[in-house]
């Protein structure tokens, strides 16, 4: 038996990451990575929740280098039984905001741009207001926080479960379509995947729509692919 | 040794770590503050004003959407991280080469380490101070004013007199005009901050209380008083400002002061954040000592002297920067030489 919860995240905030960079415009996609989900939620280097990382991976405030530690911080969620999937958005409203970076003097002459890189550029967020869902699927109750931050601005936002059951995996595979989004590394290794279409987005681009053969779990009206764990080699 | 002393040894020890952590230890402090104008700011990014549309309050009947002025988060830490710059540079704790904001970030003061920085390759520090951007109680429609704006002659009036190369007679056409934010609109705004010391609690307190000005700094109006309301210590997030606003929004209209003519009233805009802080605090779930009305004024009262007196500021201030130092030097490695120094050029956090 797992649990699946229906959780729904409220926006209190502008929500800002750049799905896509075109030239100065940095545009975010109405589309919350399971990965970034994780971090937010807390679950990443946890006592807590037994998701403890190696000292070396440890999630600190000062980071040395630009590197994302994905394969490090997510696998301790596979021994947990413990799966997070992108959100989508219920209702959601985008707006352009232009950003440019602070001089702390009095004085500022123009100055030819030495190096070509901009120094302002415009943002399209997601607006206050606006409603995601995603399931947490757990072998153990879990308690997640009512308040989180998403994004680059660390956008406050309300996450609330709206129901949750126990459900028992199916007992044959079968045909069946997921509509809502889906991360491919995590269902193609059990799974047979058939057609989805695409949602672009670093670092691994999501599924949406996806036909799909396997287990499931049977949550409500949906079925939802069983046994989907952070995998990023074949093994 | 402590510089606080309303605060019992038992709640040091509760709500301040001894160093700064390298990794977060869920202690939080919020500072609730009121954001009130004082004279006409400018909080804009695209030639208007920022605004949002939103729910008005969180009360059914008041659903229907209005627009809000909106004070973005960046607007808000900006000054305040510039103000405790100065007060560092002011009190010789740093030098103007050490460490210039958004060019070379010195990584070793206490701004770098509380409010964060990011350097490509040499890597970032996560803010430990985190704000949500402000809404006006009051929609935008009511609390901003156009001007029209004019560069008149020496003789001050539009007409030349034949100054410089003009013609006389000649009416001038340097004419504009500017969307203003009013006086006495409010922006319930929660400063949070991540694992506190003491000294680095009052640093942040300091820079919400000495910080006056905020937005367009060039137009000499954006003058804008924090009016705390209280101090929480919890173990995790309250609730948003956004909610916050809405509530006091319903409560207001409630007790009938929303009128579209006048501004509102200051002491009914403080007490109405103040009661329903308490009702929408015991919706939470997190274990918090709050420091609100009564309990909060001996706590401020000391504050405020601690950082009216140069001799306890400074000592604050060396306190701050000792446990920067040795944070700094303690988990912060050095770039190794063959680091080629870039900045990065994404809208960084919280920025």
């Amino acid at each position: 038996m797992v649990c699946i919860r229906r959780c729904q995240i409220e926006l209190h905030d502008n929500l800002y990451y750049a799905t896509r960079e075109i030239g100065r415009l940095y545009e975010t996609e109405p589309v919350l990575h399971n990965y970034a989900l994780c971090y937010a939620l807390g679950l990443v280097d946890s006592d807590a929740h037994g998701t403890q990382v190696s000292e070396e991976h440890g999630y600190r405030y000062f980071c040395p280098e630009q590197v994302p530690r994905y394969q490090e911080h997510l696998t301790p969620f596979n021994t947990q039984e413990l799966y997070i999937t992108p959100a989508r958005a219920l209702s959601h409203a985008a707006v352009l905001h232009t950003w440019k970076y602070a001089n702390n003097n009095y004085h500022v002459e123009m100055e030819k741009t030495q190096k070509n890189i901009p120094s302002f550029g415009r943002a399209k967020e997601i607006a206050p207001e606006s409603l995601f869902e995603f399931f947490v699927i757990s072998q153990k109750p879990l308690a997640l926080p009512r308040w989180i931050r998403l994004g680059k601005w660390m956008s406050k936002a309300e996450v609330k479960v709206i129901n949750s059951q126990e459900v028992k995996k199916s007992a044959t595979e079968q045909d069946f379509t997921f509509p809502y989004p889906l991360n491919p590394l995590d269902v193609m290794f059990t799974h047979q995947v058939f057609s989805y279409d695409v949602i672009n987005m670093p670092p691994v681009s999501l599924i949406a729509h996806a036909r799909i053969r396997g287990y499931y779990y049977h949550f409500a009206d949906l079925k939802i692919p069983a046994q989907m764990q952070y995998r990023f080699q074949a093994d | 040794m402590s510089l606080l002393h309303s605060l019992t040894a038992d709640q040091h020890k509760q709500f301040f770590h001894d160093e700064i952590p390298y990794k977060p230890m869920g202690k939080y402090v919020h500072f609730l503050t009121v954001r009130v104008t004082e004279s006409y700011p400018l909080f804009q990014t695209d030639g208007e004003l920022n605004k949002a549309r939103v729910r008005a309050g969180i009360k059914p009947a008041n659903a229907a959407p209005i627009s809000r002025l909106t004070m973005f988060k960046r607007k808000q830490s900006t000054p305040e991280r510039l103000v405790g710059r100065e007060l560092l540079r002011s009190y010789d704790l740093l030098t103007a080469k050490e460490c210039e904001y958004n060019v070379e970030f010195g990584k070793n003061n206490p701004d770098c380490i509380i409010y964060g920085f990011a350097i490509g390759d040499a890597g970032s520090e996560k803010s430990k101070v985190v704000v949500d951007t402000a809404f006006s109680i009051m929609p935008f429609d009511i609390s901003h004013e156009t001007f029209t704006l004019n560069a008149p002659y020496e003789n001050g009036t539009m007409a030349s007199k034949g100054e410089g190369d003009s013609e006389v007679g000649k009416v001038t056409s340097r004419i504009n005009s500017q969307d203003h934010i009013l006086p006495q609109v409010f922006f319930p705004s929660i400063v949070t901050l991540k694992d506190p010391t003491e000294a680095t609690f009052l640093y942040v307190f300091n820079n919400l209380l000495r910080t006056r000005h905020y937005g367009a700094q060039t137009t000499r109006t954006g003058k804008v008083r924090n009016q705390l309301v209280g101090v929480i210590f919890a173990d995790g997030e309250i609730l948003s400002n956004l909610r916050w606003t809405q509530a006091i929004y319903d409560h207001l209209q409630e007790q009938g002061k929303l009128t579209t003519v006048d501004p509102l009233d200051e002491d009914e805009v403080m007490s109405s954040a103040q009661l329903t802080l308490d009702e929408l605090l015991s919706e939470g779930y997190v274990v918090s000592t709050n420091f609100l009305g009564e309990s909060f004024k001996p706590l401020l009262q000391e504050v405020k002297a601690l950082i009216n007196d140069a001799t306890s500021m400074k000592q604050l201030l060396e306190q701050a920067d000792q446990e920067a130092k040795a944070y700094a030097g303690k988990h912060i490695k050095k770039p190794e030489a063959k680091a080629e120094k870039t900045t990065s050029n994404k809208p960084g956090r919280g920025k």
